[in-house]
């Protein structure tokens, strides 16, 4: 009985660490399959759960937090998309420059707003989010995964990234689509970030997102830059998340595990996941050309 | 004329900068007629049809179609036109099936669904009623070039275009496939449809086409019906002089010297291999290796150069070779050079821990650059600056340089392969003549081309590849364009 | 010359951004200008932030040449200085001038590991090294803080750091730059770095295998063809980045503070990133740019004293936008098309 609780503790833990790593994995998924290199996510994402917890705190209302947050995801998106699609500008390089400005610009705006250094006041609890933005991750993955292999724009995005000249061949612009799909990649990793500081905390601080942009794209590479894949990656990383946090202050016998072991377990288990399979591990194409 | 042409270029000019990609082009299509575009690399053939396409817009002149004149922004306006066009490099994405590839290019809103079900029904008939057999759910990848080519021309045909460009559709298909799309190719002319077809080789012009226009440095210079002319005024026309006539060898091959030897071979390398392959190359002797790319020719090139590359546990046989092996690669931008950093550095690739260029752990780079230098004079690379990055180099240039590079170093064995693929008759006849040197000064030359005319002026005998197996010999006196044709397609 | 204008741009966006604050942005890079370079003291902070930045530069750029991104320096640059720290501390009675040798050489094993496991990975198992030597950060401190907080912790202190390292290991004595700029970190570890830079370049310039490095970076295929191996290079590019910011302990423990302390990093690894870009992944340049960056870093932590509503985390803007106008160069092309489309 005390086994089954653990078990379902455990995977209702890995549902909700897996939410905000679901939106930003789409987010790099839109953004790599239309050829556009993300490593901005992390930055996209600290992003929407600053604008996120701004707002809702403000208003104390999630949901208009949420509307901020994509707001300021889609800002994000386009700024990232104007340097690499307009300006040619070098994808990697430019995704870690938007990284630095957002968590240089945090603090600055924080200053500004409440005096203090990167963090927000917290929401009160009964106005965050429950549950809702776990639904939504699901009901996301799912509609992409419809859009992407049923309609036409889903066949656009898969060329942008794969024969972008086949794409402008057929009247298309190479340039509209990429500029949409990472635009749409800020917002949904925006939207990844909101369920960091709307669902998972109550408010923003500094550096929260620990690196999980990075993880979402890992786990979209290890899901072969597919959504319901990627999904499935992202839940397994929630879930050596969730064992970490479950696993701390536990002991083998006399002897008690250090707690820095525990927490960099989701970090070991990505750069497992990445080592382990190797082969047909194929990038769109055009990727970062 | 009382009908009017299909096309009409009068006067128009293209220019990129300082390079005049076409002046002055005139030239009229008659309708329903096959249409040769032939010229040398960069003669502005290309330009012209991009023109025609949309892709380019002129800087002077009209286009005019079935007499009326036409300005095209975009391939859109020449699709919706009714002008279609098959790339030399397809349009197609490989992990996707040709029925997707196909969709892509119809209109519809963003967010509508893909009529697949209906469409393919649409397609499969079109294709029946042209003699096509594809099968549209095939993922591209799987689909040999000859097929992936007709989806590319169904693609066009489902458009319900009148004008069909081919750049260069013969370059990469087995001679039974060029054969085939031929005879789709009268078949559509005689459904009503005009054809031009971009090519340089001048037998096929001959044998297909209804009528010819021949472009030089961007002009056009000269204009025949296919039956007034013939391919050696087609060849002087597009040079600008007679081609010179290899002279025959003066030396014999050193049948007692064998340096490089290939016995019982087998491996395989992503989803082809090679079985059995054996031969002897032999001192002052060029073996060509004829056949269509992707038959088992890069095995060969890696079972000597890079033997890892390979399936390890596929390789079998010995490959045993005398002195050093030198090579220009099949692709020299993918495989030969460091296109975006100095000459000099590409000139030093592969030599970098020779002992000449070298003093103590450090690099003699002065002495690399003046040795560079020297032979960019020696092999007239031009412009003879060293420190220019290799990529801003003319592709004729850029091949002379990786010969140069070959063969100054004096090897023993030169693996050839495609040794004159994409540049001007100039260098192609610079490039042969350096190779019969080297021949002659003693090495042994294995030349892996899929040029028929290539391998037989060169070659003293030519193996034939085909799915990894050899399937003929011929010795020079035996060489006959037919039947090495008919064994390259794999027929007896 | 458009790496300057791209450079200054950056730095006039950032500045203007202070307005947002209410600050006047000629008065904010006055301060950094004066925090800078003010004094012998304030140049000595900036000279002791130069020095770690250079080693992170060469770090950064040495994997570029390789065709390889290493955001791993700041990962290796930590398990390099907690290992010198260690055997500081586990080994005493070392006598002087092999005991910091020999920590150096530690700490450069360590960070060469470090590295070397993302190189390994790219080669043999084409992971991609951005994500993994991210990942390896994350673990890198972790492995650190257990390491300080658990087995050697300070004894004397409170604080998240080291325990001492015996006099032994430290140069002081003998430095001449210390001695220079007295009550700053600023230490003979600068002579190092940019002899390391200037040998780095002979390396990559003037030898068959920093040409190798090179061409597999500029086209793994046809440095394959000319007989090069991309996995070893890939391994040996990577190896030397971390070894490189493993240097960073020379700069830190046997130099300074002689102690790992939790944190003592703003990030250099990143910074370093930027250091590279701006001198074009050249050694030399990397020095320069590095003196640049570490004049910007310290003169931005005087930002918390001397004006009511910017932080120190302003170095970042900053550094940020720095990236953007050096990166972008496309806005030139842009600029003119778009002029073009106008007329």
């Amino acid at each position: 009985m005390e086994f089954m609780l653990l078990v379902f503790s455990l995977l209702f833990a890995t549902l909700r660490l897996a939410t905000p790593l679901i939106f930003a994995s789409m987010g790099g998924f839109m953004s790599e399959r239309s050829g556009v290199v993300n490593v901005a996510l992390e930055g996209f994402m600290l992003a929407g759960a600053f604008a996120g917890a701004v707002v809702g705190y403000s208003f104390d209302s999630a949901w208009l937090g949420w509307g901020a947050a994509l707001i300021a995801g889609l800002a994000m998106g386009a700024f990232y998309a104007f340097f690499t699609i307009e300006l040619k500008a070098d994808q990697i390089i430019t995704g870690m420059a938007v990284n630095l400005l957002v968590m240089g610009l945090i603090p600055f705006i924080t200053k500004i707003l409440y005096s203090s250094t990167g963090s927000t006041p917290a929401l009160l609890l009964e106005d965050r989010f429950r549950f809702e933005p776990m639904l939504m991750a699901f009901i996301l993955v799912t509609a992409l995964t419809y859009w992407l292999y049923k309609t036409r724009s889903g066949l656009w995005l898969l060329f942008a990234g794969e024969h972008p000249e086949a794409l402008v061949a057929s009247g298309v612009s190479v340039r509209k689509v990429r500029w949409a799909a990472v635009s749409l990649s800020g917002v949904f990793a925006a939207w990844g970030g909101t369920s960091l500081s709307l669902f998972l905390a109550s408010s923003y601080s500094p550096m929260m997102t620990g690196g999980r942009g990075f993880m979402a794209l890992a786990a979209l590479i290890f899901g072969k830059w597919r959504p319901l894949p990627a999904f499935l990656a992202c839940l397994l990383f929630a879930f050596a998340d969730a064992v970490q946090i479950r696993l701390q202050g536990m002991h083998i016998g006399n002897f008690e595990i250090p707690v820095q072991f525990i927490q960099i377990l989701p970090y070991v288990v990505t750069i497992i996941a990445l080592a382990g399979f190797i082969g047909k591990s194929r990038a769109p194409k055009a990727l970062g050309k | 004329m009382t009908i009017p042409a299909a096309i009409e270029f009068k006067g128009v000019s293209k220019f990129f900068g300082e390079v005049h990609a076409n002046s002055d082009v005139s030239f009229y299509v008659a309708k329903g007629s096959i249409h040769g575009i032939v010229g040398e690399n960069g003669a502005g053939k290309s330009t012209a049809m991009k023109i025609l396409f949309g892709l380019y817009q002129p800087d002077a002149g009209q286009v005019f179609l079935n007499g009326k004149p036409v300005a095209f922004s975009s391939p859109i306006d020449a699709m919706n036109a009714k002008v279609g066009m098959v790339h030399q490099h397809f349009m197609l994405a490989e992990p996707y099936t040709a029925l997707d590839n196909i969709l892509l290019q119809q209109k519809g809103s963003a967010f509508s669904l893909l009529p697949r079900k209906e469409q393919k029904a649409r397609l499969q008939s079109l294709a029946e009623h042209y003699g096509f057999s594809i099968n549209l759910d095939s993922l591209v990848e799987d689909l040999s070039v000859g097929e992936q080519q007709r989806i590319e021309i169904l693609k066009i045909l489902s458009q319900d275009s009148e004008i069909l460009i081919l750049d260069e559709p013969s370059a990469v298909l087995t001679p039974q496939e060029v054969q085939d799309l031929f005879k789709n190719l009268r078949r559509l002319r005689d459904e009503g449809k005009t054809i031009l077809i971009i090519t340089h080789k001048l037998k096929e012009v001959m044998s297909l086409t209804d009528a010819v226009t021949v472009f030089r440095a961007g002009k056009v210079v000269g204009h025949k019906k296919t039956v007034d002319t013939n391919c050696e005024d087609l060849a002087e026309m597009m040079v600008g002089r007679r081609p010179q006539k290899p002279q025959e060898r003066s030396t014999t091959v050193d049948e007692k010297s064998p340096i490089l030897k290939f016995e019982n071979v087998s491996a395989s390398l992503g989803n082809h291999s090679v079985a059995n392959i054996n031969f002897t190359l032999h001192r002052r002797e060029i073996l060509g290796i004829a056949g269509v790319e992707g038959n088992g020719q890069d095995i060969i090139i890696r079972a000597l150069l890079d033997k890892s590359a390979l399936k390890k546990s596929s390789f079998v046989g010995t490959v045993t070779s005398t002195g050093l092996v030198g090579s220009f690669p099949e692709d020299r931008l993918r495989f030969g050079v460091l296109p975006s950093r100095p000459i000099y550095e590409n000139f030093l690739l592969g030599q970098q821990y020779n002992p000449q260029f070298r003093r103590g752990i450090f690099l003699k780079v002065r002495q690399i650059i003046s040795r560079t230098q020297e032979i960019m004079n020696a092999y007239d690379v031009r412009p003879h600056n060293p420190l220019l990055p290799f990529e801003k180099l003319s592709g004729g240039n850029q091949q002379k340089l990786v010969v140069a590079r070959t063969l100054s170093q004096k090897p023993d064995v030169v693996i050839a392969a495609q040794p004159t693929r994409g540049v001007d008759i100039g260098a192609v006849e610079f490039i042969h003549g350096e190779i019969r040197k080297a021949r002659d000064e003693g090495a042994g030359i294995l030349l892996i081309s899929s040029e028929l005319d290539e391998l037989m002026t060169l070659s003293d005998r030519i193996l034939v590849l085909y799915k990894g197996k050899i399937v003929a010999e011929f010795t020079r006196k035996e060489f006959d364009e037919v039947a090495l044709g008919t064994s390259m397609g794999g027929g007896r | 010359m458009k790496r300057i204008i791209g450079l200054i741009l950056g730095l006039c966006i950032a500045l203007s951004l202070t307005l947002f604050a209410g600050e006047n942005p000629l008065n904010v890079f006055m301060i950094l200008m004066r925090s800078a370079f003010g004094s012998m003291y304030d140049l000595g902070l900036t000279l002791s932030y130069t020095t770690p930045l250079i080693f992170c530069g060469l770090s950064v750029a040495v994997g570029f040449h390789a065709g390889l991104f290493n955001i791993g320096a700041e990962g290796q640059l930590t398990i390099a200085v907690v290992t010198a720290a260690a055997v500081g501390i586990l080994f005493p009675n070392i006598p002087f001038p092999l005991a910091p040798m020999v920590a150096f050489a530690a700490a450069l094993l360590a960070g060469g590991l470090w590295g070397w496991i993302a190189g390994w990975l790219r080669a043999y198992r084409g992971s991609h090294e951005v994500i993994i030597t991210i990942m390896l950060n994350f673990i890198a401190a972790g492995l650190a803080s257990w390491f300080t907080l658990q087995i050697i912790p300070n004894p004397n202190s409170q604080s998240p750091e080291t325990a001492v390292v015996s006099p032994n290991y430290m140069f002081k004595d003998y430095d001449l730059i210390a001695r220079r700029f007295p009550d700053t970190p600023a230490n003979a570890s600068l002579v190092f770095a940019i002899v390391f830079a200037i040998v780095m370049w002979i390396f990559l310039w003037k030898t068959p295998w920093g040409f190798a490095l090179r061409a597999v970076g500029s086209n793994p295929e046809a440095a394959h063809r000319a007989g090069i191996s991309g996995k070893r290079v890939q391994m040996l590019a990577m190896t030397i980045a971390g070894a490189m910011a493993g240097c960073v302990a020379l700069s830190e423990v046997l130099g300074s503070t002689g102690q790992y302390r939790i944190g003592f990093s703003p990030d250099y690894g990143f910074i370093g990133i930027a250091v590279a870009l701006l001198a074009n992944n050249n050694p030399l340049g990397i020095i320069a740019a590095a003196f640049l960056m570490g004049a910007l870093h310290k003169g931005a932590s005087d930002l918390d004293l001397e004006t009511a509503t910017i932080t120190r985390n302003f170095s970042q803007i900053i550094q940020a936008l720095i990236i953007l106008g050096v990166t972008a160069q496309g806005y030139w092309a842009w600029i003119s098309k778009n002029k073009r489309r106008k007329n």
